[in-house]
């Protein structure tokens, strides 16, 4: 399995995990809000009738409030909801009534078993300050108030809430259920389903190739000819022009035949200084950016090293600075840091280019809007080969007319 | 100096035979691998420029057999350069990647026939 196919099937296994987690979010978020709903419903209509549920008939003991008749002619519809005739038998609740001084005057807990009248009073205490939610987990809470008398009301939810909670504990158990089966049947059928990818990829590369190689042999032979018709007949505008031509198709080929053949597994890695290899090569070609009339600038951190291979890195850096030769109006700046274990190389000049990220420009035979003719279109697609196979990142953006190539390793 | 030239372009053979004999001195081509092998036996020559890609004989027996003879050998190949430094040969011929300037050729031959001076006074 090659480096782009693990990238495939992890990515599939994310995206079906996300679309999972989503899913299983709205399910279980729904579930959990109506059940929350449902019990306020409940804590409202208890708080509608001062603190017991249901006709006043139905609450021996309780406490002695009549009963909202407009609310009570709704009280028992619905077969299934709160308010169904059935939820008078089945609701656990207590609710406690506190005088304003704080001294609690009356008790409702005989509809509720698991907590007696003391824990009933004791933890409507704690409630008082609030207005509602979930207390212990399960409880559901109303905190309200009537002509200066402050009423606790607790609703047991826990057998309401524990058909969310098998809910919830099937979705988990259920979305990793379906990321294992996934990943296998990924490993199974990933083969299949990456193949096509994988072959489009082949073809490029060996149509690059042999297009490569196919032109190598005749620029050689014209270049040859070219040489033998100027010495037989002297050098002419035709005959230079020839040369130049050709060295500008060598130079294609050269690169032609770069891309695609570094990669993670032909790198000769060896410790090397970066700031060296970029001070060498601006040193070299800073007569090119005088002539040029661009202000050259560099800002490189002395002894950053990294490990990689020397051929490519020299490459590249040649890459950028041609880059810069090719395109800079004015002035073309090179900085290099370290910052903890990240190396950072900036290459930016002018160009006329409207602001944005431009990652194509790392895309083989594409040239931004300022390219020149006879660009090619491959050097940065050199460069973003030769930093992703040293495992680092390379982006490309304008900001303020100055364009970016911005490369970690 | 007489060199045999070995390559299946045709044209280029031609070409740089010209070249080669204006220049250098005689120069045999061939684009044929026994041939090669057949005038490695007869003839003596100074430098043997080999195309990789010769047919019907595979490069590395007339490399070996132009050894045998204590013929330097300049392999041409139409791999680019770092894909020539991922073979072994570099390590004993000199490499020519298509394409080149007659001038890089010539700068091979001085190159490896002073390599191969280097080799003969040492032995």
């Amino acid at each position: 399995m090659n480096r782009a196919e693990k990238k495939f099937r992890l990515y599939a296994i994310l995206v079906i995990f996300v679309l999972l987690t989503v899913l299983m979010a709205v399910i279980n978020g729904v579930n959990f809000t109506m059940a929350s709903s449902d019990a306020d419903m409940l804590t409202q209509m208890i708080a509608d009738r001062q603190g017991a549920f249901g006709p006043i008939d139905n609450n021996p003991g309780g406490m002695q409030f009549q009963p909202d008749q407009d609310n009570n002619k709704d009280f028992g519809m619905g077969p299934m909801g709160p308010d169904s005739p059935e939820m008078n038998e089945s609701l656990r609740y207590f609710t406690v009534a506190f005088s304003e001084n704080g001294e609690s005057e009356e008790i409702v807990a005989f509809h509720i078993s698991a907590v007696s009248e003391d824990e009933a009073k004791e933890w409507a205490k704690e409630l008082v300050g609030q207005t509602s939610g979930w207390t212990k987990w399960t409880y559901r809470y109303r905190v309200y108030r009537n002509q200066g008398t402050t009423y606790v009301t607790v609703i047991d939810q826990g057998r309401e809430l524990l058909p969310s909670f098998r809910i919830l504990i099937i979705s988990v158990i259920g979305e990793v259920l379906v990321l294992v089966i996934g990943w296998f049947v990924l490993l199974l059928i990933g083969r299949k389903i990456y193949a096509p990818l994988e072959e489009a990829d082949r073809k490029q590369k060996n149509f690059i190739a042999n297009a490569n190689k196919e032109f190598r042999v005749p620029l050689t032979v014209i270049d040859g000819n070219t040489e033998l018709t100027e010495r037989r007949y002297g050098p002419d505008d035709q005959t230079r022009s020839t040369h130049r031509q050709v060295a500008k198709m060598n130079e294609l080929v050269d690169k032609l035949g770069s891309v695609g053949i570094f990669d993670e597994e032909n790198m000769n890695r060896s410790d090397i200084s970066l700031s060296e290899y970029i001070k060498d090569a601006l040193r070299r070609r800073s007569e090119e950016f005088s002539e040029k009339g661009i202000a050259l600038t560099e800002d490189v951190s002395e002894d950053v090293k990294i490990s990689a291979d020397p051929e490519a890195m020299s490459r590249l850096i040649d890459e950028l600075i041609v880059n810069a030769l090719k395109f800079a109006k004015t002035k073309a700046e090179f900085r290099l840091k370290k910052e903890n274990e990240t190396v950072l190389i900036l290459a930016s000049n002018d160009a006329d280019l409207p602001d944005g990220p431009y990652e194509q420009a790392f895309d083989r035979f594409t040239t931004l809007s300022n390219a020149k003719e006879g660009d090619a279109g491959l050097g940065l697609s050199y460069v973003k080969q030769t930093v992703k196979a040293h495992n680092g990142r390379a982006t490309a953006s304008v900001n303020s007319g100055i364009f970016t190539l911005r490369i970690t390793l | 100096m007489k060199i045999l030239f070995a390559a299946p372009d045709r044209d280029l053979l031609e070409c740089y035979r010209k070249l080669l004999e204006e220049d250098l001195g005689e120069t045999v081509t061939s684009f044929d691998g026994t041939q090669v092998i057949s005038l490695l036996s007869t003839d003596d020559f100074d430098v043997l420029i080999l195309d990789k890609k010769l047919p019907r004989v595979d490069y590395r027996k007339i490399i070996e057999r132009a050894d045998n003879r204590m013929i330097p050998v300049i392999v041409l190949t139409d791999e680019p350069e770092r894909a020539s430094l991922l073979t072994d040969e570099k390590l004993k011929f000199e490499h020519l990647s298509y394409p080149f300037t007659f001038d890089r050729v010539k700068d091979a031959i001085c190159k490896t026939l002073a390599e191969a001076g280097q080799r003969k006074e040492k032995a």
